[in-house]
């Protein structure tokens, strides 16, 4: 190193290139002030509503979790357009033809306006359950009113503290998957285990009562 | 022949745009709160498995994420399905479908690719590397594609970035980069199996194996064997290049932890070959010692009796190189060649080390070391080198609208270089440089050159989004190296959104390609002139000059980007390169020349409906060496690739090329090149899931034609025939 900068310093060049770093670092620190950019934001619901989209396909519903035949598996999501995250999510799942339990799944976007409509269709039996940060719906009640459904949100909270199944965070530049660890081990809905493998991906929540006793 | 392509592209267009009436161009769906791009991107995501998903970067560094739409830059990426549903053998061979890339067969075994213009030598002015490790031989300033092909199971992508990425890459990222990604081995586990079968009798097999020691260890290895047959020249004298190229690899993966990685990978090849020096047009008859362009020919010299001839006219080494009753008939002289082996050895072994920390700095650390044993039997040239690289590289989001990227990097390169006169040359010869006789004066010399060079690298870049609509880097590169002196390489790159639709970017950027050490170090015996004053044979030599260490390129680009909607995109680029100290081989000099390139590329990818998928593009590139038109680089090419979807698992595929014109220059037999017309088609059955069988015909329109050769090396170009070949894929 010490000879790289002694050959490199002794030079005009040199010293313009590091003087142009410094101005360069000084702009940096100058321009960081603004609010981030929109794409950004767009990116990383693109990026969450794939992962939403792989999710559903490693899940299993037992029979029972699943509707009757003639009527289509429903993916639900309550709250407004955020980024892009629920166009992404529709486009993925008209392009991909996600099934569940070998039936083309229907995708439903319900507005926070229309909790109650969102909270019929719930009633009725749902197996996907995406709550945006926005919506007044409550996971337990959600929970109550369809067993079948697996329920999506934001934040570690999302899990941890409000009983949800998955939810995304951002970390380290990435996207990452939060799994509460029920999702793994009740019988249906179930996710794939092979998931649980990817520790630079998931983090998974023990269940409140195994968190309890640890504690 | 432009025509016949041109009422070909006529047929397939006139369908393109009937799709295009019934679909509409324009966005109609009812979903329009994402972008044609935003759709195309999702649908990229969509073939990502979760492993890979967990790699996306949220916000990422321009220039390293090709295929993000904003890239200000002129990219194509290739992956496995490129080279197996077109027919291609090779990846090389994949690269005829890229705009801009100029890729020719010489002899079976060679393949030569160029950039944009620029070359007029077998010289790659682009830079290669494969995962990491560049593969650029120092000593000529080629690319071996043979031994630095990989297993098409293993093969992720290949990002083909045209245009300077010095900034980025480092140096001769000239005329551009091939940067080839393999998978990691968790994404290829168990065993796959590819046969390729040309009725010629030419031959590939490839075997990769994958298994896991943990949850989170993987690893595979690889074996692949391609046995050439023999072909002929366009005189239909044999080609005499039949032979083999064999290599096997490994590669170990582990994840450490929550981000951090190890990958620990290796590989060895060999290849034998023989290859052919012409030697028809290196006896001469000196009329004037003192200058070297008034000899003439030896059989000319004894056509017209001139005095004082030699006895025997032709040594009695050189005789045994004559071909009975053949001629060089562009030159009339009879044809003599020594054909000598070729062998060639090479392995690696590299080590990465990479990780994200909390504060999102994103870092690798890698390593390799690498031993390349050659001799290029027909120049008596051979040399041994040993290469070890160690390489830093971060990223890390700063504030939230810049995202900083730095490096550092060390090389060490040392070469044993051995040079031996060959059998023709073998005779009594004074060498004016020593005053002396000799009968062991080799074609090349390396002499007492350097034999070993360090290199210290550095790079920044800042990628700053000015707004939602515009993003900006600018960085620079800077190297300080035995080899090219100290230099750094700026670069500046700008996207503009215009709309949903549009995106426009402009780049300038300042390349460095480091002249090969043939080309500054070695001096070159390329004949003998009989000096009838003194009854003599006189080496004929020129020298390479430490001086000529790099030619420096400015280069200017722009380029629009548009998607109608999320089946279509339509590109544009055009550039203007600046190149100062151009290095050109003699005879009688190496010369250094300013040359400057104009051209650019217009390609289109369109996914027509559900069972039919296009895509093509054309280029133009007009080069001017010392302000004259350079004419050996064909000024356009154009290709189109049509899949249809016959049935489910049935698919035609259909290619064609069209190859501009050129002439493959020489000190003494420039031999033309006309333009060409190449059609591929074939049928790809895919049985199952694991079985792929793919039936092949290339170059349809033609039994055979001419394309390349190292020029002043071999006599004559190969015949590039007409060919059927089979392929076989198996997963299990």
């Amino acid at each position: 190193m010490i000879l790289f900068t002694n050959r490199f310093l002794s030079k005009p060049a040199g010293w313009f290139l590091a003087s142009a770093f410094i101005l360069l670092l000084g702009f940096v620190g100058i321009t960081s002030l603004t609010a981030s950019p929109q794409e950004l934001e767009r990116r990383e619901a693109r990026v969450q509503a794939t992962y939403l989209a792989h999710l559903i396909t490693f899940t299993r519903w037992s029979q029972d979790h699943l509707p009757k035949q003639g009527t289509s598996p429903k993916i639900v999501v309550h709250g407004s357009e955020q980024n892009g995250f629920v166009a992404s999510l529709e486009y993925l799942i008209s392009q991909s033809n996600i099934e569940i339990g070998g039936v083309s799944a229907q995708f439903i976007h319900h507005e926070n306006a229309k909790s109650g409509n969102a909270m019929a269709e719930i009633k009725r039996g749902v197996q996907v359950v995406f709550i945006m940060p926005d919506s007044a719906l409550d996971i337990k009640t959600i929970r109550k009113l369809s067993p079948s459904a697996v329920i999506f949100g934001f934040g570690r909270d999302f899990v941890i503290q409000g009983g949800g199944d998955v939810s995304f965070v951002a970390s380290r530049n990435r996207v990452k998957l939060v799994l509460s660890e029920n999702y793994f081990r009740r019988t249906s809905p179930k996710l794939s285990a092979k998931i649980a493998n990817l520790k630079s991906v998931v983090e998974i929540i023990k269940n409140r009562s195994t968190r309890s006793s640890n504690e | 022949m432009f025509q016949k392509f041109t009422n070909l592209s006529l047929f397939y267009l006139s369908c393109f745009f009937a799709v295009i009436g019934t679909d509409g161009l324009a966005e109609s769906d009812n979903n329009t709160s994402l972008s044609p791009f935003e759709k195309a991107e999702l649908k990229r995501l969509l073939e990502l498995d979760f492993r890979d998903l967990g790699r996306v970067p949220i916000r990422s560094v321009l220039g390293y994420e090709q295929e993000y739409w904003r890239n200000p830059a002129s990219v194509h990426v290739i992956r496995p399905d490129d080279v197996s549903l077109n027919g291609h053998v090779l990846m090389v061979d994949s690269f005829r479908n890229v705009a801009g890339m100029y890729v020719s067969r010489g002899v079976g075994y060679d393949d030569f690719v160029t950039m944009r213009n620029f070359s007029g030598s077998a010289t790659e002015k682009f830079l290669t590397i494969v995962d990491g490790r560049e593969v650029l031989q120092r000593m000529g300033g080629t690319i071996n594609w043979t031994t630095e092909d990989v297993p098409l199971a293993i093969l992720d992508r290949v990002e083909i970035i045209r245009g300077a990425g010095a900034s980025i890459w480092g140096t001769n990222a000239v005329s551009g980069v091939v940067n080839v990604v393999t998978k990691h081995a968790a994404a290829t586990q168990g065993n796959s199996v590819r046969l390729v079968m040309e009725h010629d009798g030419t031959f590939l097999g490839e075997y990769v194996h994958g298994g896991k020691l943990s949850e989170d260890s993987f690893y595979r290895v690889w074996v692949r064997d391609q046995e050439y047959a023999e072909g002929e020249l366009m005189s239909g004298l044999p080609a005499r290049d039949d032979g083999y190229a064999r290599k096997a690899g490994f590669r170990y993966d582990k994840s450490l932890g929550p981000d951090l990685d190890f990958t620990f990978a290796g590989g060895f090849a060999t290849r034998r070959v023989d290859h052919v020096m012409d030697l028809t047009a290196r006896l001469f008859y000196s009329t004037d010692p003192s200058d070297p362009t008034n000899n003439i020919p030896i059989h000319t010299a004894d056509s017209y009796a001139l005095p004082n001839l030699p006895s025997p006219l032709i040594p009695v080494s050189w005789q045994s190189s004559l071909v009975n009753g053949e001629t060089v008939s562009s030159l009339g002289l009879p044809r003599y060649q020594n054909y000598e082996e070729m062998p060639q050895d090479g392995s690696h072994l590299r080590a990465k080390l990479s990780g994200i920390t909390d504060n999102d700095l994103e870092w690798s650390l890698s390593a390799y070391a690498e031993l390349y044993d050659t001799s290029l039997g027909h120049i008596g040239h051979s040399w041994e080198r040993k290469e070890y690289d160690l390489d830093f590289r971060a990223n890390k989001p700063v504030g939230d609208r810049h995202h900083l990227s730095f490096g550092a990097a060390f090389r060490h390169m040392s070469f044993d270089v051995n040079d031996v006169v060959t059998s023709p040359w073998a005779f009594s010869t004074l060498d004016p440089e020593t005053n002396s006789s000799s009968s062991t004066i080799p074609i090349l010399d390396y002499g007492t050159s350097p034999t070993s060079f360090d290199r210290f690298s550095g790079f920044i870049q800042d990628s700053i989004d000015l707004s939602d609509d515009v993003v900006l880097s600018l960085g620079s590169k800077f190297e300080d190296g035995d080899l090219s002196g100290s230099n750094f390489q700026p670069g500046l790159r700008i996207s503009y959104t215009l709309n949903e639709q549009n995106i426009f970017w402009g780049a300038y950027s300042r390349a460095y390609r480091q002249a090969s050490l043939v080309e500054q170090y070695t001096k070159v015996s390329y004949a003998r002139a009989w000096n009838p004053a003194d009854s003599n044979w006189t080496n004929q030599s020129f020298t390479g000059d430490p001086a000529n260490h790099d030619e420096q390129m400015d280069a200017y680009e722009l380029g629009w980007r548009m998607r109608p909607n999320a089946d279509l995109l339509i590109e544009l680029s055009l550039y203007h390169y600046d190149t100062k100290d151009a290095v050109f081989s003699g005879p009688p000099i190496y010369s250094l020349s300013d040359v400057e390139t104009t051209g650019g590329e217009l390609t289109f990818d369109y996914h027509a409906s559900d069972t039919w998928y296009l895509e093509g593009g054309y280029s133009y590139s007009r080069g001017k060496k010392d302000g004259e038109i350079q004419i050996d680089f064909p000024e356009s090419m154009a290709n189109l690739t049509s899949h249809i979807k016959i049935r489910d698992n049935l698919l035609f595929s259909q290619n064609l090329y069209y190859t501009d014109d050129r002439i493959i220059p020489s000190a003494y037999n420039e031999i033309p090149i006309d333009d060409y017309l190449r059609l591929d088609l074939g049928l790809v059955w895919r049985l199952k899931e694991d079985w792929e069988i793919g039936l092949f015909g290339r170059d349809l329109l033609d039994s055979d034609h001419p394309e390349n050769m190292y020029n002043d090396l071999d006599v004559e170009p190969g015949k590039v025939e007409r060919t059927f070949l089979l392929s076989i894929t198996k997963e299990f």
